[in-house]
């Protein structure tokens, strides 16, 4: 286990504005940005960017084919079966939290999701309709999909999400 | 105990045997390097000729091997996967034109391959196949689709590759294959397969299995049906609907327990095609992948290498004992124990069960059935009727009918002290004086739950009803061949596909009004008039239910009535639809007797 670091996208970005525009669009010469501060700054917000972006491919690929397309995401190479039907995030900030090793990770991200309204009934007719995913209706709830994430050699993947 | 290879009863009474690892070992051992049989010449051109396949990504996401082959002849190959040590195995080789189709087993393992080829663009169509992947039926086949390409040094890796589309959902063949084997295939849905063995079983019913189809392009489509549930048998083949002509493969164990690992050439004859119901410019296909819905709990992996919807009615049923049964039915009886109509709430099935009619009340009737019961009534509310049987004594019980066209209702009662617990579910047609029932009964041969049916025709007497003589409502083909969509209610659609005079086949719509999971039952059709006909199947070996509709082609709207046994009792319940004709494949000419009777 590793001890994790609080931190915020928004705080962070406050902290780091200058970081996250190029250094080369600044002008800057390199020797400014060579202090380790920098470069941890930099780092972290290419962490930031990865995550962020990392928890958006799983909300595309769990609208377009539920746990089986989301799968490749994962460290273990298997995603839970949210118990939804659609995802939409926010336009808002995602709640990041990157441990003080940088190799796990944490994010809240504010989504609205579409949950499925279960066909009642107990015929066959509506338990195979129930088995490939037919509902009744939907309806949209505000939620937060968090996700656990851990670095590989390769780029960050996911090892868990869950809904709250 | 295995049998005879295929035993002359439906696939779902077959007692499967429960292969295991080692036996399915010993049934392999000397086939892998014998390589498949088959009744035609096998292709020999790939003899000296290697090939690299590269797969894509499998249907759940996963990386697909490398495979490199090197043909030594035109029955030997040997294969490397992702680089590894080179195995020698034999293969059998068939071509379609432009496709080469090849198949063969790997030494050792339980594994092998079924390649499609297409030598115009280079695309592959791999099939990773599988024994003992299902735990709970290690006979059936699993398989991994892969959509790769042939691999040239040199060269770029070409742009197409085939794909699962729903460009075939709809269509229906005859095929004949070199083997002998004739069968009616339909694919009715972008996941699953509706199939008739006509030559291989000798009583022909309709069976249904979970299907991949896959487009080559110009016409050619890549099938496969997983005999699911039953034997476990898989079925590849490519086709060409233009040249009406098929080269496949045939893997698995047949009721005695016998290897089947068969090549076959196939001609074709088109059935026709009905509709499909996705909006215009959505093509998408299966597979199916498992994403239950709300109020499902069946456990599923949608990431296990080969993962799809498969619909499991046996393994799912809880089947009942007589004394369950009887314990049951004492316990608690629903007889349309809600009343209908706009407003009631009524759900599943019944949603659009409009209030029963009050065009019985007040009066009496007598239904003399050729051969069966003579039953008397009083209908003495819209809510209730007294009957008694052959001049027995007079019982009180819950009912409820509806008028289907004038003078024409179906009613339903269930008949209280009977031993197995009988149902009448009754066409009572007074302007011809005839009367029709499904006689729904318990404590059938195979489970204590499980519903049977016996068809009763009949006349009806009545004040003013006029007598029919020996005229009845009779069998008729009139349906046979047809699909009929069922709307329920929003997220509940399925389609009845007719494809023996003694099947009623059910698909389930998914919510873009694709047709997705399948099974299917025995059935039978009545016609009562030109455009209206009393239906009935049975859920055998799935839920038990025996279901009826009275179907009116004319206003394409139905009336029906299920009755059901399971742990929570007996009951008796109203369904009802908005329907959609889909069309009508035209397969009467392969039942020369036309009807069920």
């Amino acid at each position: 286990m590793t001890a994790q670091i609080d931190t915020t996208r928004r705080a962070f970005l406050k902290a780091g504005a200058l970081a996250a525009v190029p250094a080369a669009g600044l002008g800057l010469p390199a020797a400014a940005l060579a202090s380790d501060d920098s470069k941890a700054a930099l780092a972290r917000m290419a962490d930031e960017r990865a995550l962020e972006g990392l928890a958006r491919d799983f909300v595309r690929a769990f609208n377009r084919g539920g746990a089986g397309a989301a799968a490749p995401l994962f460290a273990d190479g298997r995603a839970p079966m949210l118990p939804v039907a659609k995802l939409a995030l926010a336009d808002e900030e995602p709640q990041l939290a990157i441990s003080g090793d940088g190799d796990a990770a944490t994010a809240s991200l504010a989504c609205t999701v579409e949950e499925a309204l279960a066909l009642e009934g107990e015929e066959t007719l509506v338990r195979m309709a129930r088995l490939q995913g037919n509902a009744a209706g939907m309806q949209a709830t505000p939620k937060t999909l968090r996700a656990s994430f851990v670095r590989h050699a390769d780029g960050w993947r996911i090892a868990s999400v869950d809904l709250a | 105990m295995a049998g005879a290879a295929y035993p002359d009863m439906p696939l779902f009474r077959v007692e499967w045997s429960a292969l295991d690892e080692a036996t399915i070992a010993a049934r392999l051992d000397g086939v892998e390097m014998r390589g498949p049989a088959s009744a035609s010449p096998t292709l020999q051109s790939l003899a000296g000729q290697s090939l690299r396949i590269v797969c894509g990504q499998g249907t759940t996401g996963g990386d697909g091997p490398t495979l490199a082959y090197a043909f030594a002849s035109g029955s030997r190959l040997s294969l490397s996967e992702n680089g590894a040590a080179a195995v020698q195995a034999g293969y059998g080789a068939l071509d379609l034109g432009h496709v080469t189709f090849f198949a063969h087993l790997i030494p050792g393992t339980l594994r092998g391959y079924a390649v499609v080829v297409d030598n115009h663009t280079r695309a592959a169509t791999v099939f990773e196949l599988w024994f003992a992947g299902y735990d709970k039926r290690k006979r059936e086949v699993m398989r991994e689709v892969y959509q790769g390409y042939v691999d040239v040094a040199g060269q770029e890796p070409p742009a197409t590759r085939h794909a699962f589309n729903n460009r075939l959902e709809g269509a229906g063949w005859f095929w004949r294959q070199d083997t002998g084997a004739e069968t009616l295939e339909f694919y009715p849905s972008i996941a699953y397969t509706h199939w008739v063995e006509l030559s291989r079983i000798e009583n022909a019913i309709g069976h249904c299995a979970p299907a991949d189809y896959i487009e080559i392009g110009h016409g050619k489509y890549i099938y496969t049906r997983t005999e699911a549930e039953f034997s476990g048998i898989f079925t590849v083949y490519a086709f060409d609907v233009n040249a009406k002509a098929q080269v496949g493969l045939r893997l698995g164990f047949n009721a005695a327990d016998e290897l089947e690992f068969q090549l076959f050439r196939g001609k074709g004859e088109w059935l026709g095609q009905i509709a499909t119901f996705e909006d215009f410019g959505i093509t998408e296909g299966g597979p199916m992948l498992p994403r239950p819905g709300p109020g499902q709990t069946t456990a599923v992996d949608a990431t296990a290498k080969g993962a799809r919807a498969v619909y499991r009615p046996m393994e799912t049923w809880h089947t009942m004992t007589r004394a369950e049964v009887d314990g049951a039915v004492a316990e608690s009886r629903r007889v349309f124990a809600q009343r209908l109509g706009a407003g009631s709430g009524a759900s599943g099935m019944a949603a659009r069960v409009e209030s029963p009619s009050e065009g019985l009340v007040g009066r009496t009737a007598t239904v003399r059935y050729d051969g069966g019961p003579v039953m008397d009534y009083q209908f003495t509310s819209v809510d209730e009727l007294r009957w008694r049987m052959d001049g027995g004594a007079w019982k009180a019980t819950r009912y409820h009918a509806w008028e289907a066209i004038e003078g024409v209702f179906l009613m339903g009662h269930v008949l209280e002290g009977t031993p197995n617990h009988d149902g009448h579910i009754v066409v009572l047609d007074f302007p011809e004086g005839k009367a029709t029932c499904y006689n729904g009964y318990l404590n059938t041969p195979w489970f204590a739950n499980e519903a049977g049916c016996r068809p009763l025709f009949g006349k009806l007497e009545a004040a003013g009803v006029p007598d029919p003589g020996d005229a009845r409502h009779e069998f008729t083909d009139e349906m046979l061949g047809r699909a009929i969509v069922f709307n329920y209610q929003p997220g509940l659609t399925s389609m009845h596909l007719y494809s023996t005079p003694g099947t009623t086949s059910w698909i389930i719509f998914t919510p873009t009004q694709a047709a997705g999971l399948e099974w299917s039952g025995s059935g039978a059709q009545i016609k009562i008039r030109d455009g209206l006909y009393f239906l009935y199947w049975l859920e055998e070996e799935c839920n038990g239910t025996l279901g009826t509709i009275l179907l009116n082609m004319r206003t394409m709207h139905d009336i029906g009535i299920g009755y059901h046994c399971g742990e929570e009792g007996l009951s008796m319940s109203p369904i009802s639809a908005l329907l959609r004709h889909a069309g009508r494949f035209d397969v009467s000419r392969y039942f020369p007797r036309r009807t069920r009777a």
